[in-house]
């Protein structure tokens, strides 16, 4: 036990128990085996190191270039050419009467009296919010 | 406290080591075999006489400084540097072991040492183990490090990041704890004397 030159000086009453403390908190000397084997868990465990900041390297990569082949795909998704007929409506009660004019008459053209089915582009967007709740996908 | 065993050692480090190459693996390999004892000594004594965790806490913190040597800018010593990382190691070491207790639900006495021929004597080791574990972190840091380790209040201020009065303050405490929890320790030493 060093004694300080700064103020932490122990006094008298107290370096024997601390001694007594430090004489029972004191491992074992590592033999020429054990020392080794020290040194080899230390090489084991840089390498380890080594290898686990290697895969994670690569399963950041990796992630990274899933979630661009992912965004590719769903920018192509999104700018994909509308087709011909999409979103057909089908109206299921008659045309309400401030339906526009292409409505009412795509009614009237409709084999079905009761049901008319509509490509949706030709329907003007307010009318297609407005109409909603009567006009069903 | 002199180091036990300073046989020179020729296994270097591995090849994928990473921030320290070459010739540096040599250094490495010096800076070791110059510590090891008492890295070992000083996690055993912060973790209370557990041999094989002192061990594992010792070489993680050599993996930490091996990996952080060539980012060392000598702004203090190599040793405080060093074991400022070992004793954040010990720290780290005792969180999760509080965790895994708090998880098994049950308290762990201080372990056996792995050695067929144990060291001194157990139940005193457990005794003194508990008695440090009733001071807080810093007092018990601050102790071990002044009054076991032989380290300079000043040293032991910038191992553990803290000014020196504070470790002052934190010795003078921990002294007052200890003395009450572990004075009678002096009485055996005192009657063999006489």
């Amino acid at each position: 036990v060093r004694r300080d030159e700064t103020g932490a000086e122990i006094g008298c009453e107290d370096r024997a128990w601390v001694e007594e403390v430090a004489s029972a908190l004191s491992p074992a000397s590592m033999n020429a085996d054990r020392a080794r084997a020290f040194r080899l868990a230390i090489d084991a465990r840089t390498a380890r190191r080594g290898r686990a900041r290697g895969a994670r390297a690569l399963r950041t990569s990796g992630a990274f270039a899933l979630a661009a082949t992912a965004g590719l795909a769903f920018g192509i998704w999104l700018g994909r050419p509308a087709p011909e007929t999409a979103l057909p409506v089908v109206v299921a009660e008659a045309a309400p009467a401030a339906a526009p004019a292409s409505v009412r008459s795509a009614w009237i053209d409709a084999d079905d009296d009761e049901q008319a089915t509509l490509p949706a582009e030709s329907l003007p967007g307010d009318y297609l919010a407005l109409a909603s709740f009567v006009v069903g996908e | 406290m002199q180091d036990g065993d300073s046989k020179p050692m020729t296994i270097t480090i591995a090849s994928t080591a990473v921030g320290v190459a070459g010739a540096a693996g040599a250094d490495f390999t010096r800076f070791v075999e110059r510590r090891r004892e008492r890295a070992v000594r000083l996690a055993y004594r912060l973790l209370g006489g557990d041999e094989a965790a002192a061990e594992d806490v010792a070489q993680n913190a050599f993996v930490r400084a091996h990996r952080a040597l060539a980012s060392f800018r000598g702004e203090s010593s190599l040793d405080t540097w060093f074991y400022r990382i070992l004793v954040r190691e010990a720290d780290r070491h005792r969180r999760w072991q509080r965790v895994r207790r708090l998880w098994n639900g049950d308290a762990e006495d201080a372990p056996e040492p792995r050695d067929e021929k144990p060291a001194g004597d157990p139940a005193l080791r457990r005794r003194i183990a508990a008695a440090l574990d009733r001071c807080s972190g810093l007092q018990r840091r601050a102790f071990v490090l002044v009054h076991l380790e032989g380290f300079t209040v000043v040293e032991t201020a910038e191992i553990l990041g803290r000014a020196v009065g504070t470790v002052k303050s934190h010795l003078h405490r921990a002294l007052a704890t200890l003395r009450r929890e572990l004075g009678d320790l002096a009485e055996p030493a005192r009657r063999s004397a006489s």
